[in-house]
């Protein structure tokens, strides 16, 4: 965290004086009865592009366009300064207008969605790594099945070594909910322990009614049921680092046009 | 459906080594004593005799001047003077400028802007017409058509030595997977052939007086200019150098082919020197890596590890000498080899009378062994080692604290190898580092042993290890050598997206070729793994810096 936040020190200090040096420019721009909107709105088209450009570098690999970390560190300072700009040219959080509500409203999700990616990217990955465990998102259908067949194998192991019915009945009825696909999705990305409360809940009270052959064989499903809570944890956490760019993404599209129809309409009318 | 592209499988002999090789060259080099004592009878109907000296062997002709090998370069070679004679100029050596370095080139912006556009969703495409076209020259091109300016000037004042005629050189570096140790260049024309190692390797395994000659010429070469190199015995005269030379042992610990114990789990350790035991010299690691430990309450910790360069036992023996041995004269630590180490071993009497005296107080205190670290800080060291990652010289380690797992590493990477990635995200995890399934470019490549065609090869250049697609025949016999699983075989698809299949019978078998990381060789910038990263979490590195 403390490399993300260093890496970001220069290009926040280039944002903050090409902020003063715009905010200086339209202040003289009112006094000399100018157009301080024109030079707002045109500031913040440029930075708009400049943050759209982020992505284009990232499919240009064979170019050496520079390295991606300084433009990711660049890209998060000029989206503060995207967000600085955008209420120096409206002048209030919320303008007038259905149109430029539309657009003040996809502009805010945008700033919104990449606060979130700023959070995601500083604090699951070290979440991940906590887990001691890796496994790559492509992975993890594969993994939840191999664990749910070995679940399943365990349980009819016991059935035939201990003759009873017991653990494959509190399997069918309770346990293959669990092993069946990722749970707990939401309570993980908060943060929460719902998946460990929930094995430790549904293991601990059928231990009572098992022979000492078939409390070997709740252990190991019980292992397996730690292992999947891990596979969970991996599943929630990737999928929102993956998905959380499929909504910054093309909104940040949608804005970027929305804002060409809205500069072409001021040209067209107002000015 | 598209139809599969047809093309007879490659075989090992398909681009001859020289591609100037004339029926006149051919009949000089079998006419020659050193080819004309082996016998053809005894050579496999795979690799016959004709076929090695054909295919493996060419001849060179220099001219005045011309530079033969370059001190630095890797080279894949080895060389027998047939006509005239060379020279290596070795002290104080040719000028870097004058060595007529050439760097790599870089791919150009239309090459550049097609793989971006020609990707497209088929991955693994391939020109087929090229495999088609023998005769690919694969000598040790980096030198040739490099010429030195002033050969007079340049002579003057250097330790010249003279390889005369029927001098066989260059194995140092063919066997051994080393930089060329010298510069030898031609002084007036001189006819050379030069044999590719695994034309070499395989006449050694046949022939006995060859294999007994080329090792006892690499033992003696790489003594010798190992020796040159040594920091401790730069101070001292030709005729006390000589002297200490032939005190000296050269020893091997591990074969070269080590990795194939340590593929089935079996990585043998044969112990160098052991704890508790007298110091008869001291030893220099040549090649190779060792492991220095000691014991530890009923186990053995490991402090750390050494490589060429390094040296065991230096700290005792200039204590004793010094007269500050207060307990008994023996071994602190053990040394054992990691693989194949090759170590040189001055004896005691010869660092007693040329070496200890020479030195300053202040220098003989300098050998000191690093201070022991807390268990739990030495255990990276342990794994490391245990997984042999300290061959590495690009290891590809990622920071798990911060990658985002967003795979923008593997896309760029794609996108600069014909759509698919050159390695697995994923791999070993120690603490919140991981060491990634991608070509680690190691200090001694064992993936190139057993590779029939020298397809996988050092780049001349930079030094990393590098796959010619062209002369790959996917025999596959570098991905399983590859102790860390990092190189990966792929069926190739022709310009219609469809596999490209051999010619044999019954609709044939798809061709497959070895892929792996190149470093992304060609392209400006360095790996575009390491470029695309956003979140600065990917890096490749030294293993020496693996901590750091």
């Amino acid at each position: 965290m403390k490399n993300f936040f260093i890496r970001l020190c220069v290009p926040s200090l280039l944002s903050l004086i090409v902020f003063l040096a715009v905010y200086f420019w339209q202040s003289y721009a009112t006094l000399s009865l100018g157009s301080p909107r024109e030079i707002t709105g045109w500031s913040l088209v440029c930075v708009i592009v400049f943050l759209m450009l982020f992505n284009l570098r990232k499919k240009l690999q064979a170019f050496n366009l520079g390295i991606v970390k300084i433009w990711f560190a660049l890209h998060v300072a000029f989206g503060i300064l995207a967000v600085a700009f955008f209420l120096l040219h409206t002048g209030s959080i919320w303008p007038q207008g259905l149109y430029e509500q539309l657009l003040a409203l996809a502009f805010w999700i945008v700033s919104l969605s990449g606060i979130v990616g700023v959070y995601i990217t500083v604090t699951f990955p070290r979440r991940l790594t906590d887990t001691g465990f890796e496994i790559i998102y492509e992975k993890i259908p594969e993994e939840i099945y191999n664990l749910k067949n070995e679940a399943e194998k365990a349980v009819t192991d016991c059935a035939k070594d201990s003759g009873e019915q017991t653990l494959v009945d509190h399997y069918n009825q309770t346990l293959v909910w669990f092993f069946r696909r990722p749970r707990f999705y939401w309570s993980i990305l908060f943060g929460g322990q719902a998946n460990k409360a929930w094995v430790n809940r549904h293991f601990e009270p059928v231990e009572r009614y098992l022979s000492n052959v078939e409390i070997t064989y709740l252990e190991s499903l019980k292992q397996l049921a730690e292992r999947k809570c891990l596979v969970d944890e991996h599943y929630a956490r990737q999928d929102i680092m993956k998905k959380w760019l499929l909504a910054h993404v093309p909104l940040s599209l949608f804005v970027v046009v929305m804002s060409v129809w809205h500069v072409t309409l001021i040209y067209a009318y107002a000015l | 459906m598209a139809l599969n592209e047809q093309i007879d499988r490659p075989t090992r002999w398909d681009a001859a080594f020289g591609s100037t090789m004339s029926d006149s060259d051919f009949a000089l080099l079998m006419n020659r004593p050193e080819i004309k004592e082996l016998d053809a009878a005894d050579f496999p109907k795979a690799a016959p005799l004709e076929g090695l000296v054909r295919y493996d062997m060419k001849v060179n002709r220099y001219s005045a001047g011309e530079i033969v090998v370059r001190e630095g370069d890797y080279g894949n070679s080895a060389f027998l003077i047939l006509e005239g004679e060379l020279l290596i100029a070795r002290s104080p050596g040719i000028p870097e400028e004058q060595l007529g370095r050439v760097s790599e080139g870089k791919k150009g912006f239309l090459p550049r802007l097609m793989s971006l556009i020609g990707n497209g969703s088929i991955p693994e495409k391939r020109d087929t017409d090229r495999y088609q076209s023998n005769g690919r020259d694969q000598g040790d091109a980096g030198a040739r058509g490099a010429f030195l300016q002033d050969v007079p000037a340049i002579i003057q004042g250097q330790d010249i030595v003279k390889l005369p005629e029927g001098t066989f050189f260059g194995e140092l570096a063919a066997l051994g997977r080393v930089p060329r140790s010298v510069s030898i260049f031609a002084e007036e024309p001189a006819i050379v052939m030069e044999i590719r190692w695994q034309g070499l390797r395989d006449i050694m395994k046949v022939d006995r007086e060859w294999r007994n000659k080329i090792n006892e010429l690499y033992r003696s070469t790489a003594l010798d200019s190992y020796l040159r190199q040594l920091p401790i015995l730069s101070r001292l005269s030709e005729e006390a150098f000589s002297e200490l030379a032939s005190q000296c042992l050269f020893e091997t610990y591990g074969g070269f082919d080590w990795h194939v114990s340590f593929n089935k789990s079996r990585a043998d350790e044969p112990i160098i020197a052991k704890e508790g035991d007298y110091p008869d010299g001291l030893l220099v690691v040549r090649a190779g890596f060792a492991r220095l430990s000691r014991k530890y309450g009923s186990g053995v910790k490991t402090l750390t590890y050494l490589g060429a360069g390094d040296m065991f036992g230096i700290e005792e023996l200039s204590s004793s000498w010094r007269g500050l041995q207060e307990d008994e004269f023996k071994l602190k630590h053990s040394l054992s080899a990691l693989g194949y180490v090759d170590v040189i071993r001055i004896p005691l009497g010869a660092l007693e009378r040329h070496i200890f005296p020479n030195m300053s107080k202040e220098e003989l205190e300098e050998f000191t062994i690093a201070d022991e670290q807390p268990l739990s800080e030495a255990a990276v060291m342990e794994w490391a080692l245990d997984k042999r990652y300290m061959n590495g010289t690009q290891t590809m380690v990622i920071d798990l604290d911060k990658c985002m797992r967003c795979d923008d590493c593997v896309r760029a990477c794609a996108a600069l190898h014909d759509g698919n990635p050159r390695f697995r995200r994923e791999g070993p995890v120690y603490d919140r580092k991981m060491v990634a399934n991608a070509c680690m470019h190691c200090k001694d490549p064992v993936c190139m042993i057993g590779c029939p065609t020298g397809a996988i090869h050092r780049s001349m250049d930079t030094g990393s290890v590098i796959i010619n697609d062209d002369t790959c025949i996917g025999c596959a016999t570098c991905a399983n050598s590859c102790p860390y699983d990092n190189i990966v075989m792929v069926p190739i698809r022709g310009e219609n997206g469809a596999a490209v299949m051999d010619t044999s019978e019954g609709g044939g078998q798809p061709i497959i070729k070895a892929t792996k990381c190149d470093l992304c060789a060609g392209s400006a910038g360095g790996p575009a793994c390491v470029k695309a990263c956003p979140h600065d979490a990917l890096s490749r590195i030294d293993f020496r810096d693996f901590n750091a």
